[in-house]
């Protein structure tokens, strides 16, 4: 695929540039900035159809809001954040339940057999563990531990303070860990 | 945070950091199709390519005609003072000071009458007392 994922320059530089009607920089942006999104997506809707739409519906937004966006405003990464966060919201209402089947497929060759079925086993663990958290701790530790905002930017996408987001990364971090208690062993963990 | 919490955080990092390791190292990709789902959608909606800065319409064009030329020439005040000089102009032309003709006399080096010097004039243009004799 003709994308290039090396071309330097921020996302507001490239958007600019977008803007101006170059479309290299569209492809960047596109390659860049959706796998995040739809990562975090389908951490928080654990369905990953559904986390597609979501994405394509963020970065249409984006490339709308392009022609008007200011340099001021806060950096793209959070403001899609923010959109795709109160995309999920929206469609996590709509459902009763949420399907747990949605996991992650290993990627060939990194690591050894064994060792990648465990891993790919831990994975899957943590993904059906977050499915059950209430949803904003679920998106604050998704945020924080699997997308590496930091505390101020996961404030700034879920509208809400700082100690807030670390009250909800703390008790969705002990929801976590008492979920995922009873399979450590079978996990490959040796707490003894 | 005291130091109870502190030590508790630290062990709940350590029991989750391996999920969350396991986490990162199985990224949910974005496949091909949204990828290029979204990039199409992107240059669909590009605006056009920007060549350059937007020129302004012509100024001859939006002033049109005489009001061009008008402006062309510097505007009021400078025809003002093209007016004003033509008037003078003409007007030194018509009825010169008494001190022209001196000036002129030493600027040709020819000296006037009043210094005894004869010089030879002609009459282009016969004067009104003739005209009104001779018909």
């Amino acid at each position: 695929m003709p994308f290039d994922t090396t071309v330097e320059g921020s996302d507001e530089a490239l958007l600019v540039l977008y803007a101006n009607g170059d479309p290299a920089a569209a492809r960047i942006l596109t390659l860049r900035l959706t796998p995040r999104i739809v990562g975090f997506a389908a951490r928080v809707l654990s369905d990953r159809a559904e986390a597609e739409d979501v994405a394509q519906e963020a970065m249409l937004r984006l490339w709308r809001i392009a022609p008007a966006w200011r340099q001021d405003q806060a950096r793209i990464s959070t403001w899609l954040y923010r959109v795709a966060s109160n995309l999920c919201t929206d469609r996590l209402r709509r459902r009763r339940s949420v399907p747990l089947d949605t996991i992650t497929e290993p990627e060939d060759g990194r690591v050894e057999p064994v060792a990648g079925m465990i891993e790919q086993e831990r994975a899957a663990a943590l993904q059906a563990a977050l499915a059950v958290l209430p949803e904003r701790q679920r998106q604050a530790v998704v945020l924080r531990h699997l997308e590496g905002l930091t505390n101020p930017q996961i404030a700034e996408v879920l509208g809400i303070g700082v100690e807030a987001v670390e009250s909800l990364t703390a008790r969705g971090k002990r929801a976590l860990a008492a979920i995922l208690a009873g399979r450590r062993e079978e996990l490959g963990y040796d707490d003894a | 945070m005291t130091m109870h919490e502190t030590g508790a955080d630290d062990h709940l990092e350590a029991d989750l950091s391996g999920f969350f390791a396991a986490g990162l190292q199985h990224p949910v990709a974005a496949s091909p199709e949204l990828l290029a789902r979204v990039l199409t959608d992107g240059l669909s909606l590009q605006p056009e390519k920007v060549l350059g800065p937007v020129r302004k319409p012509d100024r001859k064009a939006r002033l049109g005609g005489w009001r061009w030329q008008f402006a062309s020439l510097g505007g009021w005040g400078a025809v003002t003072g093209l007016v004003s000089a033509s008037i003078a102009g003409l007007w030194l032309g018509i009825s010169p000071p008494g001190q022209m003709a001196s000036i002129t006399d030493s600027v040709l080096g020819i000296a006037s009458s009043s210094t005894g010097t004869e010089v030879d004039q002609i009459e282009l243009l016969p004067n009104f007392e003739t005209l009104l004799t001779e018909g």
